[in-house]
């Protein structure tokens, strides 16, 4: 996987771009890393990846985010959301370069992995890159919202 | 409304727990790991398959690599013909080769990750927690009475 920033810092970005709820879209592109709760058994020498693992597949990520939805009061907006979160994590982890391919696309139908192998998992420049594209996008908006104030008044 | 999303809720669980029983049941047969193959000898021998483990030793002369594995204290031999300046004891591999013997693999592909870029992840994903749980309160706050999360009033 990439480190976590970098899928926040994306998941970010992509709620900025398309205004959509940026909390609910960070958090869907969280929600498949639930896989790494297992990381806590193996520190007991327990290993729990025939739950976990599922956690990092397209189908499960999706019922995670579903059932989170519940608790808001427009669920399908929040499902919504979540689930843009969801595909940009599919999406780098998709990228990442394993000598076996990782993800599950269509798992419980088929265990195949797929992936489309461009970055190193441990390659921090990825990382750099997200921070830099991030902070553009913030100084963006932050002047086209402080000009469109200025407009106002 | 209140019916249809516990309806919704109680599908949603049952399907996950479908799945998840399922993978228990199977991961064996699709995806085994190191352990399950180690003890499974006869079934995985001559077979191509990939795991992840620490380098303990590097034999330059033999092109060697002997490998213990998370799951299972295991010294593996990887015979693999590549270059060995990069590789060094307490790198991480991800190893995919055709098993030979229980206790050695030739390797077709092999990626190692330095330990110190490996535990950079960890230290470079801690900060997205507390960024992550701010940018989600800031707009939401769980109402404990209807056990629903509602917006924030500006």
């Amino acid at each position: 996987m990439p480190d976590w920033l970098t899928h926040t810092l994306v998941g970010w970005m992509t709620g900025k771009t398309i205004k959509r709820d940026i909390g609910l879209i960070v958090a869907g592109s969280l929600i498949p890393d639930l896989t790494k709760i297992n990381l806590a058994f193996q520190y007991f020498n327990t290993n729990l990846r025939q739950i976990f693992d599922p956690f990092h597949t397209p189908a499960v990520a999706f019922i995670v985010a579903g059932l989170f939805s519940l608790l808001f009061r427009d669920f399908k907006k929040a499902f919504i959301a979540l689930s843009i979160g969801l595909l940009t994590h599919f999406i780098l982890d998709f990228c990442l370069i394993h000598v076996s391919s990782q993800i599950m696309l269509f798992f419980p139908i088929s265990w195949n992995t797929w992936q489309y192998p461009l970055i190193h998992p441990e390659d921090y420049n990825v990382t750099i890159a997200a921070v830099i594209i991030a902070a553009v996008v913030f100084l963006v908006y932050f002047y086209r919202e402080k000009r469109s104030k200025l407009v106002i008044t | 409304m209140k019916h249809q999303r516990i309806a919704v809720g109680l599908i949603l669980i049952i399907t996950l727990i479908s799945i998840l029983m399922y993978s228990s049941l199977e991961i064996n047969n699709y995806d085994p790991d190191i352990k399950y193959i180690i003890k499974n000898f006869e079934d995985f021998n001559n077979t191509r398959i990939s795991f992840r483990g620490f380098i303990e030793k590097v034999d330059s002369t033999n092109k060697t690599l002997i490998i213990s594995t998370p799951q299972i204290t295991y010294n593996m031999e990887i015979k693999i013909d590549t270059v060995f300046d990069t590789i060094q004891k307490g790198n991480i591999v991800e190893i995919l080769g055709v098993l030979k013997k229980n206790d050695q693999v030739d390797a077709v592909k092999i990626l190692v990750i330095e330990k110190w870029k490996s535990d950079l992840i960890i230290f470079r994903s801690l900060p997205a927690i507390p960024f992550a749980l701010y940018l989600f309160f800031r707009k939401w706050h769980f109402n404990s009475k209807n056990f629903r999360f509602e917006r924030r009033i500006d």
